[in-house]
């Protein structure tokens, strides 16, 4: 197996999960994960995100070869959001994290608009859940992403579960769209992979909502060639995230 | 014993090209883990309501009577569909499937009392897709379930990932409410086995739907929990023997 990235990981106490640093890089090591990009939590994540991502940058600081520390806004904040991201950023953040579900906004509201396009200055990617209507769906994303070209998106999750099958024709409207693939079983990760291509898919456990052990005994099932194993668990994330040297 | 409580009749693509076709190919990836009895649902029947999709899956399931248990389905607002629901009992159905988001009615539309009260007449169980708004949330299966009390009322996904929470509430409330949780992320079964406990606890996997990988990671999902051994029997087998029992009585 290739180094490992899993491009999609909470850290802190949320309302019905918890996980700490320790805990995390222990399961990292038992299951032969490299690099894990770190989210905030549940309220962090909600109304508390200079907590979050000051959370998540401590953590990085420890293991800086392994851990990259995303910054989350709600863009309900305003220019303060805007601030706080650039701040974020700067400090290390490589990337912006949205939830339009549990910070409450239709995706591809103008209102998002200041923040895509300070990411677009910063030359940071934004990572989106999708699957939770009727805030995060596949296609609000692909709007905001045919909106803003220059930036990549990641459609977290690729809208499991409820609209999972609109993660498919999403492909072809937006280039500038990759997947995340938690929550997938083998024949859905292939068919992200046949639809998107390989460069275009990375592999994220979700944990600790969802088990990364488990999340990749599932994605290895896939059977995937080498060439697209390297892509799915390693290749896109480096590329999206520029974790790492090679970036 | 386990027993797969939410499978779902297979299209000829579902099957690994190793496996056979039709039951012998589906009770063979059964074998490979394990399961010895499966419900077994319609999957063409929830979009289309030409009754014979509920002797298709009766015909499937005489392959191996004491493995596979057929459900049948109806389409609430079809005005047959109580009088469907008695013909497919009779000729053998032991459960009501029924998928509100695809068929679309609401779980408490007024379409629904009469299929309540049938159901309790005929004493036979009823799984209910659950998870996806806005027409199958726990809730208004539960709200079906109390209008209801001496039908076993099962949500078939416990919430899937945005509405476990709500599977959870929904179970605290009502007594003749039980799970499937084959859609509640790993972290919220944990919540939920540690709430409501085994004892309205199903195993099921959605096989047949998509892909032939749900049972082994469905199993993964329970034995992670790593329960005592006789809860983890009861949610693997005992409960779903419980529900098949004529006798067994109302919660």
């Amino acid at each position: 197996m290739t180094d490992v990235i899993d491009g999609h990981r909470h850290l802190g106490r949320g309302v019905d999960t918890v996980d700490d640093l320790d805990h995390l890089l222990a399961d990292m090591d038992a299951h032969g994960v490299a690099r894990t990009v770190l989210i905030p939590t549940d309220r962090e994540i909600a109304v508390d995100n200079r907590a979050g991502n000051d959370a998540m940058l401590a953590a990085a600081t420890t293991h800086p070869d392994r851990l990259l520390p995303m910054a989350t806004v709600n863009p309900w904040f305003g220019a303060q959001a805007v601030a706080e991201l650039r701040r974020a950023v700067y400090a290390g953040a490589v990337g912006l994290k949205l939830h339009p579900a549990l910070q409450g906004f239709v995706l591809c509201h103008p209102m998002v608009h200041p923040l895509i396009a300070e990411c677009q200055t910063l030359g940071v990617p934004v990572y989106v859940h999708t699957g939770t209507p009727p805030y995060a769906q596949p296609l609000q994303l692909v709007e905001l992403a045919r909106t803003f070209p220059k930036v990549t998106f990641v459609m977290g999750h690729a809208g499991s579960t409820d609209l999972k099958a609109d993660a498919i024709p999403a492909a072809h409207l937006a280039a500038n769209v990759v997947v995340e693939t938690s929550w997938s079983l083998p024949a859905r990760l292939r068919q992200l992979v046949e639809t998107y291509g390989a460069h275009r898919v990375m592999f994220g456990s979700d944990a600790p909502l969802s088990s990364l052990g488990l999340e990749l005994a599932n994605h290895r099932a896939a059977d995937l060639s080498a060439p697209d194993a390297a892509e799915v668990f390693g290749g896109t994330a480096q590329r999206v995230f520029g974790g790492g040297a090679s970036s | 014993m386990i027993i797969d409580a939410h499978t779902h009749l297979p299209p000829d693509s579902f099957y690994p090209p190793e496996l056979g076709r039709g039951p012998e190919g589906f009770l063979a990836l059964c074998d490979t883990h394990g399961v010895d009895v499966a419900w077994v649902f319609t999957t063409a029947g929830l979009n289309d309501p030409d009754p014979r999709h509920n002797d298709v899956v009766r015909a499937f399931c005489a392959a191996a009577p004491d493995r596979l248990v057929p459900f049948c389905t109806v389409f609430p607002h079809l005005s047959g569909a109580v009088d469907e629901l008695h013909r497919a009992v009779e000729a053998g159905a032991r459960g009501l499937k029924l998928h509100p988001w695809l068929q679309g009615f609401s779980p408490i539309e007024p379409c629904m009392d009469d299929l309540g009260t049938a159901l309790e007449a005929l004493g036979i169980p009823v799984v209910f897709h659950d998870g996806t708004p806005p027409n199958s949330s726990p809730l208004q299966i539960a709200a079906f379930a109390e209008r209801h009390p001496g039908v076993p009322v099962i949500l078939g996904h416990g919430g899937l990932h945005d509405l476990w929470v709500e599977a959870v509430a929904a179970l605290q409330r009502v007594d003749n409410l039980w799970v499937i949780p084959s859609g509640t992320p790993p972290a919220g079964l944990r919540q939920l086995v540690d709430q409501v406990g085994t004892g309205r606890l199903l195993f099921g996997s959605d096989a047949g739907f998509g892909d032939p990988h749900w049972q082994t990671f469905q199993l993964s999902k329970i034995r992670d929990l790593r329960l005592r051994p006789e809860d983890e029997a009861t949610l693997l087998s005992g409960n779903a023997q419980l529900l098949m029992q004529p006798d067994r009585g109302s919660r």
